[in-house]
């Protein structure tokens, strides 16, 4: 089920809610309002789309469910402890001092879920092939279909916010990509999602909504 | 005796600062291709010059105890050079050592992450340059501390004690086995830092590692040892980017024992060559030879 809201969203609050936010508005370090008061909640199990202009704050608010950016009005309350959140923010700087390998960077995570690897080879999102090329030599593209799979693996992760996290990915990465992201979430471990997106042909087909960010007007 | 014999007998007398070179320059590596990722190379200066700071008034203060305890000072009866290499040896410097290398670290950190990113190298250099006026400050109140202030700076193995370079071996050893402990996660976490940035905590365990090591090596080694054994062989050997990790550390341990143990030798084998920059040239030399590997034609047959 597909369900679009507009900001502010009135939503009867789960529960069980992961993460509840009421009449939340971010800030910049100045002071100055980003965008409207939102009223949100995301439940186990939930997979949610966040959309906005450009510099409405969607990355701020990501930041401030992370704890890192301490500048908001309104509250939030998230149930999860910081190791139980996967932040996966848009890669600025990708380069790196060392060596390494794709594979041994996926290998810096538990290896214990090897189904959720079974199911990114499956789908082709990695290959071996790929898992043996050096970081130095990866495409944009590569680097983030491996950033994605490494996110999903992290341990304990419950709430995935993840900041554009289709960014240089071609059409049948892009596919495989939803596909992994939808079938972790419908695993039944409930974990939950928020990712934030640009384009309508970004957003995988089976979301549970949309949260989108309206600029303060001046 | 002959060349050989005068090379065994000296190595028999510098055993242990022959096994200990190697070992702590080997912990020291591994901590700066850490710090390298992390970006925290140009800190590293900055909390070096504050260890400095620290080993030099700890020294200052066991001149400043031992002056007033007279004859009945600890160092009192012995010879001028045991006397200023307990001084120097003393828990007291690296515990300040260790005090201020914290210290520096806080404010180094308060200065990374200031507004303006951009303004972050030049006040890190501002700090290492007052924190370097302030050691050169301290190291004047006394001639015996301006003695000790070349040591920090350039250090001298063979002026180590066995008692000195044995503590300073099991020391870095037990470093080493938390740096192999805790491998896979600080090298998650550095791998985090560098290309998701500072969206994470990392724990605290590696910094305390680092400040340790970094004082225990500036204490006893010196701040040219330390600097470059954080720091040349991880650098260098990075130029080569189309290797794995695990080579990559294969080819940074091979580096470090060999060139830290051949630097050392040879500067037995050359009285005049100063130790510490003798292991330093080494370890740089022993990099630059493992970046290459020899190409081996691979012979095609015709069936």
């Amino acid at each position: 089920m597909t369900t679009e809201t507009q900001s502010p969203i009135q939503t009867t609050p789960t529960p069980s809610a992961l993460l509840k936010v009421q009449q939340l508005q971010g800030q910049t370090p100045l002071g100055e309002p980003l965008f409207e008061p939102i009223d949100w909640s995301l439940g186990p199990g939930e997979l949610w789309v966040l959309r906005g202009p450009n510099g409405v704050g969607k990355s701020t608010l990501l930041k401030i469910f992370l704890g890192l950016h301490p500048h908001f009005t309104g509250q939030w309350d998230c149930s999860l402890s910081p190791s139980e959140k996967v932040y996966l923010p848009q890669i600025t700087q990708p380069h790196l001092a060392w060596p390494i390998t794709l594979g041994e960077v996926l290998a810096l995570e538990a290896p214990e879920d090897s189904t959720l690897t079974a199911k990114a080879l499956e789908l082709k999102l990695i290959t071996p092939e790929l898992l043996k090329r050096p970081w130095a030599g990866a495409s944009g593209g590569e680097r983030q279909r491996l950033l994605l799979v490494k996110s999903l693996l992290q341990p304990g992760g419950k709430l995935l916010l993840l900041d554009e996290p289709f960014n240089h990915l071609d059409e049948r990465s892009l596919f495989a990509a939803h596909q992994l992201l939808q079938w972790q979430i419908e695993r039944g471990q409930g974990v939950a999602a928020l990712i934030s997106c640009h384009n309508d042909w970004e957003v995988p087909s089976n979301i549970h909504g949309e949260l989108r960010l309206k600029k303060v007007k001046a | 005796m002959s060349d050989w014999s005068q090379l065994f007998h000296l190595l028999s007398i510098y055993k242990w600062t022959l096994l200990t070179t190697p070992l702590l320059a080997l912990a020291l590596a591994l901590v700066g291709m850490h710090l390298m990722a992390r970006g925290q190379s140009l800190q590293t200066l900055v909390v070096s010059q504050g260890s400095s700071l620290g080993v030099l008034l700890g020294i200052a203060l066991n001149v400043l105890l031992h002056s007033h305890g007279g004859d009945h000072g600890h160092g009192s009866s012995h010879n001028g050079a045991v006397y200023s290499s307990e001084l120097e040896s003393g828990l007291l410097p690296l515990l300040l050592g260790l005090g201020v290398a914290g210290l520096s670290y806080l404010w180094s950190e308060k200065l990374r992450w200031r507004q303006n990113p951009s303004l972050a190298p030049a006040s890190l250099l501002m700090a290492f340059a007052l924190l370097m006026a302030l050691s050169h400050v301290t190291a004047s109140l006394s001639p015996h501390l301006e003695t000790h202030m070349s040591a920090i700076y350039f250090g001298d193995l063979a002026t180590l004690s066995d008692r000195e370079a044995l503590s300073a071996g099991v020391l870095s050893f037990l470093s080493l086995g938390a740096l192999f402990y805790w491998r896979r996660l600080w090298l998650k976490q550095s791998f985090n830092l560098a290309v998701l940035g500072p969206t994470q905590i990392p724990s605290w365990s590696f910094t305390l590692l680092a400040l340790f090591l970094i004082s225990l090596s500036i204490q006893y080694l010196g701040l040219l040892f330390t600097l470059g054994g954080l720091f040349i062989a991880p650098s260098l050997l990075a130029r080569r980017q189309d290797l794995s990790h695990q080579a990559y550390q294969l080819r940074l341990t091979l580096a470090i024992l060999l060139g830290s143990t051949s630097g050392f030798i040879a500067s037995l084998l050359w009285p005049t060559l100063p130790t510490a920059p003798a292991v330093v040239l080494g370890v740089a030399i022993a990099s630059g030879l493992l970046l290459f590997e020899p190409k081996v034609k691979k012979l095609k047959y015709k069936i």
